[in-house]
């Protein structure tokens, strides 16, 4: 997994690249709930590079989104590939994230 | 022809990356289509993770046992441990899929996540050893 970062505005998009398992979530966890702690709450997470990802994963997800929201902020995703967008289907993720197809579309939507 | 992978690893997070390598090395001989190969590493993912974290209470050093075969018509996996008796359809409740964020509890999605994206799965416990087996009709 390698994890990057821009900022557009005050929007951050983190990219994820690789695979969010068992294994990787860890640091992704970290990582995220980190800078949302350092008070970034306007948050894209930019999945067009991930390949994988389960339910260690989506935990981080979840976790990321409810802190985000109780500090009145906004996450979004985008860039989800097939497989990824029926395991958020499939879990009821869809109900509760803001997903777009690309960065473009989502910067397009929340400027 | 049919491909098949067998390995066994120690009940300990460190070895789940070598199971990955071998999983993509099957999806790329047996040419699996991504839906298929996506189902196959996330039961891998999602079972033997519970495995590591529930079946040795008690500690110690346990084997785990992954077998994969896949032929024209079907993807087959087996897990097999040495953990205590552990069946993980019983033990996991369903997850609520909706409501707000703020409703919804961390973790649970595993199982469900498996149960949805393989065509069949089913556990037994004989012996000394827990077995789980996945279908995934190709």
């Amino acid at each position: 997994m390698q994890i990057g970062e821009s900022n557009h505005g005050t929007i951050l998009i983190v990219t994820v690249a690789g695979r969010l398992d068992s294994t990787t979530s860890p640091e992704f966890e970290k990582h995220i709930l980190g800078r949302i702690e350092a008070g970034q709450t306007d948050i894209l997470v930019d999945f067009a590079a991930l390949d994988f990802i389960s339910s260690a994963g989506l935990r981080v997800m979840l976790m990321a989104a409810k802190r985000v929201k109780a500090a009145k902020g906004r996450m979004a995703l985008c860039g989800l590939n097939d497989n990824i967008a029926k395991v958020f289907e499939i879990s009821g993720f869809l109900s509760i994230f803001t997903v777009y197809p690309d960065q473009q579309a989502a910067l397009a939507a929340t400027a | 022809m049919a491909e098949r992978i067998d390995i066994s690893i120690p009940n300990d997070r460190e070895a789940i990356p070598a199971i990955v390598g071998e999983l993509e090395r099957l999806t790329e001989i047996a040419g699996l289509a991504p839906d298929a190969a996506y189902a196959l590493e996330l039961a891998v993912d999602e079972l033997v993770t519970n495995i590591i974290s529930y079946g040795y209470p008690a500690g110690g050093q346990g084997t785990i046992q992954i077998v994969v075969e896949a032929d024209a018509a079907q993807l087959r996996l087996e897990i097999v441990d040495d953990g205590v008796p552990f069946d993980p359809l019983t033990q996991e409740r369903d997850p609520p899929l909706d409501g707000e964020i703020e409703d919804r509890p961390i973790g649970g999605l595993g199982i469900h996540l498996v149960q949805s994206l393989m065509d069949e799965m089913r556990y037994e416990r004989s012996g000394d050893r827990n077995r789980i087996f996945c279908v995934k009709r190709r």
